[in-house]
């Protein structure tokens, strides 16, 4: 490294030298700057590195601010980096909800869930669709659905750890339930699976979350009485 | 007329009053007042599914959380005819003592000690008494961690549930508890002895009317049938131990004898009553304090110190029995509801804690009553009040006396008014 020749740039108003071959999150990372990524993430398939769009980062500045991947820009003399701007976060914030609005529901059976990378983003930029099962390691048979168990997990407002679940006891969604229209259809499609009886979920709900929109919703596209 | 208030009593669990009422230099009123919100909790229950009861009504204390967990869990169970193993018994045990401790803990060094030491809170004390305030955060840590290993949560113990635990402690985690809890006896005695060498008030409850569970073979907060001094009853007749009526001036109500009179619970009532079951080490503690049986609610500071070390013997003795027995992967009992009434009750903290709930043949409950030791404690309160504010006025102390020393009396109940002022019932 030490033999090529070394190019100034400017990352969040500090002057840094960096090699020529290195992209601009290479040289976040060395600094110790956050830069949010989903690519290059061991948990998750690498099929398209360079694709999740969160690692954007605002080049130049004043007027002429244009936006691109940390991950796939090249360090040139002279660019200058902001990493962290207001309109940053509300862009990454729009990244991470798209990324959900097209991503898998089913939390219960991931293999990732526990350690989910969406858990991190969703707390950090303030979207708030992520339910307990995302955050919960139980999956498949161990998942307390699969017992019998009316957990309320699919329903309920991520953030808690799932504290419960990890240790044998249905969640009984005391951080409120999430209104996201997707979120309850797949959790309705889900207790269907398994078995349980629809009304007794409802009668669940309504212990922290009486008359609450999710409830008639639910009633809704679950066809049960309220 | 006049009338001395001790405005909002701090360092108590919830908000209550002392007013004094007087004519000229003649005392005429003395009024211990629950003013938190009524909570009706018996009536929110009302029609919820079995399984949510103890989860509901452990909400109604933050302190003694796991208590009102396994006063209703009993309760259930009571009423549904299960019987659950005996491993469930130890760690139930274990829970309970877990819940002792934190609670004992936080009033003897947080609420009370400063009384006793002469500070107007636990933070001042931080600078002539810096180890005893450390040694009071590692305990009360303790309990909570106990609760935690046990119930799965620091407060609201959610792994306790009707016919055993969703999942059990790894012996692991039992023996690593045990080591703290052994290191936290030196600590316990310290307390008892720093305790003992402190002046109290005397004060003198002319009445001696103590209640508490009866317990089985050990000191363990558990039992079936009620001690009203010498006399037993089962639980299913607490109304004929305790008489409740509703009161204008305060949302708790007060509870008495049949005859009228005050009664006592909690940690002075228990040591007085069944100070024969006490492990060893508490034993001995008990017979050295040389103040027992006590007749001054004031030491029931006291009592709790001796309670602590207790429930530290009894903690290390059921973890050994658990480890030598193997924790067993048992599953919760099944159960069947009925159309039936059930009573739970244990002794909390602070005395003796009632519930009883009635279920209708799907499981749901019909009807629930619950009494809190604070709530039976009030009366008395109020009581040794009113002798002790004569007593002041015929000594001539001055207002800002009379309303310190009224704290200082209340605080020594170590009252939990918010648990006290949820039993108002909605006419139906
Ligand atoms: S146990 Fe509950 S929280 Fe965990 S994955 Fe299953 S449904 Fe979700
Ligand atoms: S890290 Fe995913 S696009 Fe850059």
């Amino acid at each position: 490294m030490s033999s090529i020749r070394k190019v100034r740039i400017k990352i969040d108003d500090l002057e840094v030298l960096a090699d020529p071959e290195e992209k601009v999150l290479d040289v976040c990372r060395r600094l110790g700057i956050h830069i949010p990524t989903l690519c290059y993430n061991p948990l998750l398939p690498q099929e398209r590195p360079g694709s999740c769009r969160l690692c954007m980062v605002a080049i130049g500045k004043g007027e002429k601010v244009y936006y691109r991947e940390a991950c796939k820009t090249p360090v040139r003399s002279g660019l200058e980096v902001h990493t962290n701007t207001p309109d940053l976060h509300s862009l990454r914030r729009d990244i991470v909800e798209f990324l959900l609005a097209r991503h898998r529901r089913n939390c219960w059976d991931c293999p990732i869930s526990g350690n989910c990378p969406f858990v991190e983003l969703c707390r950090d930029y303030d979207v708030e669709c992520l339910t307990v099962c995302a955050e919960c390691p139980l999956q498949g048979e161990e998942c307390l659905l699969s017992q019998g168990e009316i957990c309320l997990g699919p329903l309920t407002y991520f953030g808690c750890g799932a504290p419960c679940p990890k240790q044998g006891h249905y969640c009984f969604g005391c951080r409120g339930l999430v209104p996201h229209e997707d979120i309850i259809k797949s959790a309705v499609e889900v207790y269907k699976s398994k078995g349980i009886d629809l009304q007794k979920v409802v009668e669940r709900m309504e212990l922290f979350s009486y008359s609450s929109e999710v409830i008639e919703k639910f009633c809704e596209i679950a066809g049960v009485r309220e | 007329m006049r009338e001395i208030h001790t405005g909002l009593i701090a360092r108590i669990e919830g908000h209550g009053k002392v007013s004094i009422v007087l004519r000229g230099d003649v005392l005429e009123n003395v009024k211990m007042q629950v003013v938190e919100g009524s909570r009706f909790f018996e009536t929110l229950i009302k029609g919820r599914p079995w399984y949510e009861v103890p989860t509901i009504l452990m909400r109604i204390c933050s302190i003694c959380t796991a208590d009102h967990n396994l006063a209703a869990v009993r309760a259930v169970e009571n009423a549904f005819e299960v019987e659950v193993s005996e491993q469930t018994r130890l760690l139930r045990e274990l829970l309970m003592h877990g819940s002792i401790l934190e609670s004992h803990f936080l009033h003897i060094f947080f609420l009370s000690l400063p009384d006793l030491l002469g500070f107007p809170s636990a933070l001042a004390m931080k600078k002539y008494y810096p180890e005893e305030l450390e040694r009071g955060f590692r305990l009360k840590k303790l309990g909570n961690d106990v609760q935690r290993v046990v119930g799965g949560r620091a407060i609201h113990p959610e792994k306790s549930k009707v016919g055993g635990f969703t999942s059990l402690p790894t012996e692991n985690q039992l023996a690593n508890l045990k080591r703290r809890i052994v290191l936290a006896l030196k600590d316990a005695l310290h307390t008892v002895d720093l305790i003992l060498t402190q002046d109290y008030a005397e004060i003198r409850d002319s009445w001696g009317i103590y209640s508490c569970l009866m317990p089985g073979r050990n000191y363990d907060y558990f039992g079936d049938r009620i001690l009203l001094g010498e006399r037993v009853y089962e639980v299913s007749r607490y109304g004929e131990v305790i008489v409740e009526r509703p009161i204008s001036h305060s949302t708790a109500k007060r509870s008495t004898t049949k005859d009228g009179k005050p009664i006592m619970v909690g940690s002075l009532a228990r040591l007085n009553l069944i100070w024969d079951k006490l492990p060893p080490m508490a034993k001995e503690c008990y017979k050295n304090s040389d103040r027992f049986p006590s007749y001054n609610p004031m030491e029931n500071i006291l009592a709790q110190a001796i309670e602590t070390v207790a429930s530290l013997e009894r903690c290390v003795e059921i973890i050994d029995e658990l480890i030598t027995r193997g924790i067993r992967n048992e599953k919760r009992i099944e159960i069947k509801p009925k159309e039936s009434r059930g009573f739970g009750a244990v002794e909390a903290p602070r005395g003796t804690l009632y519930h009883d709930i009635a279920f209708d043949s799907s499981g749901k409950v019909k009807a629930c009553n619950i009494i809190t030791p604070t709530a039976i404690n009030t009366y008395h309160m109020e009581e040794i009040l009113r002798k002790e504010v004569k007593v002041m006025l015929s000594e001539e102390k001055n207002d800002e006396e009379i309303k310190k020393m009224s704290e200082v009396i209340v605080r020594a109940y170590d009252p939990c008014l918010s648990c006290s002022a949820h039993v108002i019932r909605i006419k139906e």
